[in-house]
């Protein structure tokens, strides 16, 4: 008689020897658990996931412990065009604080030198002024 | 027209919420029936392909947009999947790893019912399905995800291989002795009483 069939070693029905099958009681116990073992891992049932699963983990992201680099590029992706802005508001301000002030128009006391408009004319200007006689 | 999964994760990848809740929607049935196929119950499964699909949120980055999507989830559930098996290897299967005078009469009727060759009814394919995991409880993580990749999905060696990062001869090798177990485990059960 031929040896046992090493059931461990079986990929399909079609690797059986039918044969000696047929005259080992043995192999026909055996086989008997093989063929059951085979039909209760396709036994399993198609799972339908619960209503709303795809939302509760989208909502979830938020709470999920992130790794600190995850989280700040997550935020910063989202705040882009926030930061953007900011940037550009800062950029602009930093500008304005930066730049000279404008002097005020020079105050022309001295006619003479009208058209030669100048810091030092200015303090010229103010020196000509005849002080105020105080006995008036 | 709906949009590419490379699509969908560049808008994830900029901060997009809607985009990733699109691709939960449309993995989150093959996540859920692989959770079922690899751990052997629904009650925690809920829990389980949220953990899953946060993975996949982190990992967002590090995916290569040439190669398809669900192959990335698919490789990301197993793995958690069998992270999910150690852990509950450790919490209880040592504790309760041996079958209940209950769940040995119902493996004997269905195993009387199925040598008799008569169908079984839905609720008998989902306990049938269950006591089968119990069989499998005592098994260590991979030889129980090898068996489930290739005898309740039908996976390839090849592929079954690629996923566990071995050989398809190392895979076969694993699958005959996680069946001899299992057969003798199984023979445990019948000849008992």
């Amino acid at each position: 008689m031929k040896p046992h069939i090493q059931w461990e070693m079986i990929d399909s029905e079609d690797q059986i020897d039918r044969s000696h099958l047929g005259a080992c009681p043995d192999c026909q116990k055996k086989y008997r658990w093989h063929r059951f073992l085979t039909r209760q891992a396709r036994a399993a049932r198609p799972v339908e996931p619960p209503p709303f699963f795809a939302r509760k983990v989208a909502r979830s992201l938020h709470q999920a412990s992130q790794p600190m680099w995850f989280y700040f590029r997550w935020a910063a992706a989202r705040l882009a065009p926030v930061l953007a802005l900011l940037i550009l508001a800062t950029g602009l301000l930093i500008i304005n604080v930066l730049r000279e002030p404008e002097l005020p128009d020079a105050v022309i006391l001295d006619e003479s030198v009208a058209g030669e408009v100048s810091y030092e004319n200015m303090i010229y200007s103010l020196h000509q002024v005849p002080a105020e006689d105080p006995g008036e | 027209m709906p949009k590419t999964d490379p699509e969908l994760v560049a808008e994830t990848l900029r901060g997009d919420e809607d985009a990733f809740e699109e691709i939960v929607r449309r993995y989150q049935r093959f996540v859920f029936n692989a959770i079922y196929h690899y751990l052997g119950y629904n009650s925690e499964a809920e829990d389980v392909a949220q953990e899953i699909f946060l993975k996949l949120f982190r990992s967002l980055d590090r995916y290569d947009q040439s190669r398809p999507l669900q192959a990335w989830i698919y490789r990301i559930s197993v793995n958690h999947c069998l992270d999910e098996m150690r852990k509950a290897r450790h919490r209880f299967i040592r504790l309760f790893s041996d079958m209940g005078e209950e769940e040995e009469d119902r493996i004997k009727y269905l195993f009387e019912k199925s040598s008799k060759g008569s169908p079984f009814g839905e609720s008998e394919e989902a306990e049938s399905f269950k006591l089968l995991h119990r069989l499998l409880d005592k098994l260590s993580a991979r030889d129980k995800m090898t068996f489930v990749l290739r005898e309740v999905e039908g996976r390839s060696y090849d592929d079954i291989a690629a996923t566990l990062g071995t050989s398809p001869t190392a895979v076969r090798i694993r699958l005959s002795r996680v069946k001899r177990k299992l057969l003798k485990r199984l023979e445990g059960v019948l000849d008992s009483r």
